[in-house]
Formats: C-alpha cells, structure tokens, sequence
C-alpha cells in the first residue's frame, strides 16, 4: 500500500507547505479560468443580457444595459469587480431567474447534500463490502455473479437506470412519487413530512446507488486482493488467528485507505449533485439549477455553479491528503528521514 | 462472507421497505390531492400540470420564455383584447370600443368588476399607466408597443382614449392582445420592473406561492369578472424532462404538461386509457433560410431550383410522422384569414436541373455535383442547431434530396448561441450575417401578427427587423410602404396578399413545414381543455366557466 498515488499530485511525501502551495496555485488557476471562460463563448454579452428585445434597443439603452453588468469597463477592471464580488460574496443575480446566485445556490444545498451524501454512505457501504467479499470469494471463483451483475449495471447509463426504475416503480406499480423532492401540493405534520421526503428521496437514490457502486466495489476488490497476499497476513493465518479476525482486522483495515481516496474525491463533488438523476426526478439541487443555468445559457449562475464545485473538490482532495498520514502513518516516511 | 453479503441484502430491503412504508400511504394522498379531487370531469378542485420551465415570478418583465412562461403568466395578467382558441381577436377587459381617424384613434371602454388581485380595482389610469410604464423599462417586448402611442386621454375611471403617432390598422391584432395590464399602484415607484416579486395582477388565477425550481401554485379568482374558474387550484410542479413528463401522465400523478408532446411517442398515449390527445394547429413554421447577400443564393431562380428540389410530403413523413402541414411559398399558414390562398410548393426535381442547367451549372464533378463557372463544386454548409433533433433531421433529409440535383450541401449542427451568432448577430439584423443556409424558426406570434412578410423581408431594417437573410429587393418595399400606409382593414389585407404573391415566386427561404402541437391530457380527471391555436392548453379557455365559453 505505499505505492499508491495521489490523483492530483503522484507520490506521497510532498511536504505540507509545497501541498498548500500547490492547492492555491491551483484555486487561482481555477478562479481566473471561470472568469475568461464564460467571456470565450460565442455570441455577444448584449444578445445574452437581453435575448431577441437586443436588436429593438437603442444604443443608450445597450450601453446602459452594458453598463450595469460593468462590461463597458476594461478586462482587467472587470477581474479585480469579479474578485471583490467573489469574495464579498456579491455574486450578483441569475441573468434567466433574476435572483440572486447565493440565495438559489442556498435553498438547492439541503436537497443536493441529502440526495448525493445518502448515496455517497450507501454506495461506499455497499460498493465495499461487496467488492471485499467477492476478493475473498475469488479462490473459490464464487465471485463471478457479482462481478457480472455489477459490471452490467455500471455499463447502462444513468438516464436509463432512473427512467426504469421510475416507469417500474414510479408509473406501473405507483409505489413511489415520481417528481420532486416532497409532497408539494399539500401540508404534512413533521413525522409524516420525513417520510414524505424519504419517500420522494427512494427512487433518485437508488438510481445514484446502482451507478455508484462500481467504483468503490472495485477499489475495494482490487485493494483486499492486493493485501491478502502480503506477508503479515500469510504470517496472521500461520499463527491460527481466526479466519473472520484475519480478514476484517488486518486485510479490510488497510485495504480500506484506497476506498477512502475515492471516498474523499466523491466528497468534492458532492456539491455538484447529479445532474442527470435530478432531471429525470425533478429533484430540486445543485445539479438540477446547473442544468438549468447551461441550458437557459444563464452564465453568471453556471460559472458561479462550477466555481463553488472545482473549489469544494480540491478542498477535499486536500483534506483527504490531511488525513492520508494519520490512516497510515507509514506515509511520508521516505521524507521524514 | 455469507454474513457480509445478507448484510447488505438487509440493509437494501430495509431501507426499501421503510421508504415505501413510510411514502406509500402518501403516495395515494398526493395523487388524490394532485388530480383526483375533482367534482366531476368538467369542473376540478384541483389539478397539476407540469410546468416545463422555471419562469421566475411570472409577471410580464420577469417571465423568462414565450411558452410557458407568457401562457402561464397570461393566466394571472389580463389583456385589453385576447385571441381565441379559432385565433380571431375579441374584446377582453373591454366592454366597447371604437376605431376613428384612420385607425390612428382607439376609444375604449372598460368592462364591469375589473378588480386587481389584492382587492383594488382597476381603472383607465393604470391602462394609461401600462403604456407609459413600458417606456421606461429597456427589456421588455412591450417597449415596442408603448413607443407607437402619442397619448393617452383617460376621461373617467373606466374610459380612455388612445391616439398613436401613426396609423396602425393591426393595433388591436397585434398590440392590445399582447401588452399586459399593470396595477399602478405595484409598478409607480419602481425603476427596474425586474426587481417587482410580487405577481398582483388581474386575471382569472393568482400566483399563491412560487419556489425557485420546485413549483408554482395559482389559485381560482371567485370573483373574476368573467365569472368564477372551473378549476379552482392549479398546482403547476417544475419539471424540464420530457421523458418524466409522460409518465406522470401515464400514471396519473400529472393531469397534463405546457409541453407539448413529439409525435414520436404518441402511440405511447394512445395505449394509455384516460389520455386525450389535443391537436392545436402549429404557427410555428420550420424553414430553410438562405444567406440571399451571398452568391448563388442572391438569385431567385437558384432559390427557387433549390426550393424545387425539397420533398417536403417525405420530410414531413419521415420527420414529424405526419403531424405537420406543409408550408406555403407565402409564409402564411393558409387558414389564416390573411392568407392568399392557393400557393404551394412544387417538387419536381426535372425543372429543378432544367433551371440549373440554364443558370449555367452544367458540368459536373466526378461525384455527380455542378461545377461553378470558377469551376468549384456547389459546395454549401446549412446551419442547425444541434440540440433540435427535429431540425438536424430535416437538415440531413435536404441535404440528400439535393444531392439529386447536383447540390453538394454539409449539415454543420452547432450549439444554439454560436448559430444565432453566424444567423442573426447581436439579434440585430443591421449587423450581418455569416451562413450559406440556415435551419429556423420563428414562433407563433411572428405569423399571426399581422404583416409578417413586412418585418421577414423588408430591406429597411427599421421594418424589416426580422430579416436575417437579408433579402433585398426594390419592388417588395414598394408594396410594403403600401401595407404601411394602408388606413382600412380591407386596404391592409389586399397589400399583404399582394406581399405574399410577389414572396412566393421571390423565396427569399422556405416554409417547409408548420409541426402540429399535441398535448397529452388526462381527461379523466378534467375535460375541459382547449386547444388553442396561439398558446398551450394552459390558456384562460381551457378554465372558463361554460356559460361564458358559449
């Protein structure tokens, strides 16, 4: 296990001022790329600002219009606005909705954290668990149908997973809601509204948990494989400790810190919901106003949507990297010397 | 490993179970809550009808699209005049009114019991108030209609007079049916309209509550002045996929959608009982449009050998399944009262070479297409949106008839914003242009509004604010400065049937098709929708009391 690699900067060991170094250089190339990106696109800011009205106004009309977005301002005078908003948080309102970008960012959180932490808990549980057991049943080659049945699962697109599960169990057997994330249309008392919620939540999570688990049942597999055949394991069973205390103690205890990588990176994107299953249900997150935002073209409230995502990723990639060291102590080693 | 494995299995099934333990029982209220609380099938306490858009508050300056944005917004802000479901025009708020001086002067008088929703009535002054207020707000379609009025004369609470600077037969038709009502006493101290969040107006519903990206809720006016509301609640659930949509139609969790449905899953409904199906006839033309400053598509023939060589019946067949008329030379859908009747388009491939043969393409490359006199293959691009699936696949479909007659043309789909950009830059048709051909669009209002042909082709762009391909031709803005100071209804409709003739042989682009749309509705749970020819079945008719409707 000390080979593994860090996604974002190779090999372990770099230390922690180089890491907070490399981190910020990497917010700030992403803070100014959200800026120059939005101002790459084609088509005229004035097209954007004012649709089809745009070739009915007159000229004092555009540049007042110019005027108020500060785009008849230079480009650098335009950076150093948007850097004082970004962190003023004056982050301005949505061009389509006309509110403002933190308060509808605010009221889809709550949806977004429940939708895509629950899955994240689940998915991890499931997809290791099963990953781990299909290692330890490999010798016997009893792992094939879960690897299959996973496999296939993870094959099929995530539109059509929710669309299946909503015609089965949304339309054709009505055990669920399929749209919304409760019962808008009508009062429940607290109790009851928890399970309102719950129920609205079934269909959306499962589709996000069927096309999660992959990735952590492999980690998880391809991990335990790994550690079941080092030495101190080999040494644990020569020593007669009971099969069950072999594998969850000294096999799942470190073939656990992969998983935690790919954990810890899915927490970054926690916030960027998913986009697809909160379409397909009408599931009011992050990832559903991001949809909006790129198909309304609404760009401050998309690069505002993206921006938040990128950060909350390398936050966490770096929290992650934090926490590495106390997992396994064993890091870092080769430096510290 | 067994217990790892019945672990998990236990934990999936009870957190399956819980969920439908504890939604279950909800489930059956929601749904009774959502549809089925109806009195009976022609009157309903409540329905839910899937908005497929979030629209903001729905007043007239924050609605974002024309559908469903300005149809559900139209529920709760009244017009003067209003277009019925057959599209002819008929006195809304307005009791009486007269027409004088060359259609220049509108007298009107307005209707008994017009009250905002906030229980302040409504008055002349804020119909004054409406046309002034526009003026000062820099992005708004009404801007336009405010700017054509001279003044406003209010003679007493429900009396006004309103004088334009020029003549305009179709301000009635046009103007009145579109610019909404606003109360005064909202909108008098506020500079930008966009920052108003609350949607006091005064039509048949109210906006109750709005939550950004979740849902709207309108509730019935009792006391509206055309009589109370058949259906009493609308709960309007935000929801922008198509695909969801249909199910919950299907299942019953929604009554109906503002989206219509493609032809394409129709069978689909079909098999679904208690689903009508609604077919209100499309005015939103689907054409091909050329770039006409840039050779050979500044030469009518060629347009016209072009024009020749499209197999619109097959299109239509193969595009849309049938569920779309063919378009007219004349751009105006033939039922139109404005109409001149009796133009089509011709497919006849023969006369299409015979044409191009005696524009001088004659030789041709090894792959079957006419050389130039540079001798460089007609070679073209057509623009089209890529996320249209409908528009790629009548591009593809031109694109191979015309190989036919030795047109070499690349379907080049782009992202919307980059296409309005080469088509019609800034929206500003005074900017240029940047295509060989062009896959379009206009909605529906740009063909029912009167004198269409005048704003799609006039070479003065102050009139001709619609020409994106930039035709130009002498004789055409002759017949329109004869539209333009038309001062009867009978002189406007001879002057546009003389612009339509002379467009039919001119094809500046073509009409290829208008697509029907079709709403799928659950009627066992209401009946009463209507199918509008101007708007979706969320329109003021679809909830009009019987009496009123007769």
């Amino acid at each position: 296990m000390r080979n593994l690699v860090h996604p974002v900067f190779g090999e372990r060991g770099i230390p922690l001022k180089s890491k907070v170094f490399h981190y910020v250089i990497m917010i700030i190339a992403i803070i100014t790329l959200n800026f120059f990106l939005p101002r790459m696109l084609p088509g005229s800011p004035i097209a954007t600002l004012a649709g089809e009205e745009a070739g009915q106004m007159t000229e004092d009309e555009r540049d007042r219009l110019m005027s108020s977005y500060n785009l008849d301002k230079s480009l650098g005078e335009q950076f150093l606005i948007y850097l004082k908003n970004l962190v003023t948080f004056q982050w301005g309102n949505s061009y389509v909705k006309k509110q403002p970008i933190v308060n509808l960012m605010l009221q889809a959180l709550p949806w977004t954290l429940l939708l895509a932490g629950c899955n994240l808990i689940l998915s991890t549980l499931i997809g290791t668990l099963l990953g781990a057991a299909s290692a330890f049943l490999r010798k016997k080659r009893k792992d094939l149908p879960i690897v299959l049945i996973l496999t296939l699962l993870s094959s099929l697109p995530v539109f059509w997973i929710g669309m299946v599960l909503l015609s089965t169990f949304g339309v054709k057997l009505n055990w669920f809601p399929i749209y919304g994330a409760y019962s808008m249309f009508q009062n429940n008392s607290w109790f009851a509204a928890i399970g309102d919620v719950l129920h609205h939540l079934a269909l959306p999570l499962f589709t996000l948990v069927i096309t999660s688990l992959m990735t952590f049942f492999t980690t998880s597999r391809y991990s335990v494989l790994k550690t079941i055949n080092q030495d101190y394991v080999s040494m644990a069973r020569v020593r007669g400790i009971p099969k069950k205390r072999v594998q969850f103690c000294y096999v799942m205890r470190n073939a656990l810190i992969p998983v935690f990588t790919v954990f810890m990176m899915d927490l970054g994107y926690i916030l960027s919901g998913s986009v697809v299953v909160e379409t397909v249900f009408s599931y009011p997150g992050l990832g559903s106003l991001m949809f909006q935002a790129v198909s309304g073209r609404d760009y401050p409230l998309m690069q505002y949507s993206f921006l938040v995502v990128s950060i909350m990723v390398i936050v966490m990639s770096f929290l992650a990297d934090l926490l590495y060291k106390r997992l396994d102590p064993g890091l870092g080693v080769k430096n510290e010397k | 490993m067994k217990r790892t494995s019945k672990i998990a299995a236990l934990f999936m099934a009870a957190a399956l179970t819980a969920a439908i333990a504890t939604g279950c029982g909800q489930q059956q209220n929601e749904q009774s809550s959502a549809n089925s609380q109806s009195v009976s099938a022609s009157t309903a306490d409540s329905l839910t009808i899937a908005i497929d858009a979030d629209e903001n508050t729905l007043t007239p300056f924050t609605y974002v699209h024309g559908s469903p944005g300005f149809d559900a917004m139209s529920l709760i802000y009244d017009t003067l005049f209003v277009r019925a479901p057959d599209n002819t025009i008929i006195p809304w708020m307005v009791k009486d009114y007269s027409v004088e001086n060359d259609s220049k002067v509108y007298n009107i008088t307005l209707e008994d019991g017009l009250k905002w929703h906030d229980g302040q009535p409504l008055t002349a002054e804020d119909v004054k108030f409406s046309f002034e207020y526009v003026l000062t707000q820099s992005r708004t379609r009404f801007s336009a209609i405010g700017k054509k009025v001279e003044s406003i004369d209010v003679k007493n609470d429900k009396e006004l007079t309103i004088t334009l600077k020029e003549t305009d037969v179709n301000f009635v038709n046009n103007s009145l049916t579109d610019i909404r009502i606003i109360p005064k006493h909202i909108y008098e101290n506020q500079a930008d309209a966009t920052t108003v969040t609350s949607s006091i107006g005064s039509g048949m519903y109210k906006l109750i509550e709005y939550k950004s990206g979740e849902y709207y809720k309108l509730e019935a006016m009792e006391d509206y002045f055309k009589g109370s509301p058949k259906v009493k609640n609308l709960n309007l659930p935000i929801m922008t996929d198509n695909s969801s949509i249909q199910q919950g139609i299907i299942s019953g969790q929604l009554a109906g959608s503002t989206e219509p449905i493609s032809a394409a899953v129709i069978n689909t409904f079909e098999n679904a009982s208690n689903i009508d199906i609604l077919n209100a006839d499309g005015y939103a033309p689907t054409m091909l449009y050329f770039n006409c400053e840039r050779e050979p598509f500044n030469n009518a023939q060629f347009r016209q050998a072009i024009s020749l060589g499209i197999d619109m019946d097959t299109i239509i067949q193969q595009v849309e399944l049938g569920y779309a008329a063919k378009g007219t030379p004349n751009f105006i859908r033939e039922d139109l009262e404005e109409a001149e009747k009796g133009l089509s388009y011709e497919y006849n491939v023969d006369k299409a070479n015979q044409i191009l043969d005696e524009l001088g393409y004659t030789q041709k490359n090894s792959e079957g297409i006419r050389l130039d006199a540079n001798g460089a293959p007609l070679h073209f691009s057509l623009l089209t949106y890529s996320d249209s699936t409908n528009r790629v696949r009548t591009a593809e479909l031109i694109s191979s008839q015309l190989k036919e007659i030795g047109i070499d043309v690349e379907v080049t789909s782009m992202e919307a914003t980059a296409v309005d950009d080469k088509v019609w830059p800034e929206f500003d048709v005074s900017k240029g242009r940047d295509f060989d051909m062009a896959m379009w669009g206009w909605s529906a209002p740009v063909m029912l509004n009167g004198g269409s042909l005048a704003t799609l082709c006039s070479s003065d762009y102050a009139i001709g604010n619609n020409n994106i391909g930039g035709y130009k031709n002498d004789e055409f803005d002759k017949l329109v400065s004869e539209y333009q100071s038309a001062t009867t209804i009978e002189e406007v409709n001879t002057a546009s049937r003389e612009m339509q003739k002379f467009i039919a042989n001119e094809y500046p682009f073509i009409t290829l098709y208008y697509e029907d749309n079709l709403y799928a509705c659950n009627s066992s749970v209401y009946n009463g929708w209507v199918a509008s020819k101007s708007s979706s079945t969320l329109n003021v008719f679809s909830f009009l009391p019987e009496e009123v409707q007769k």
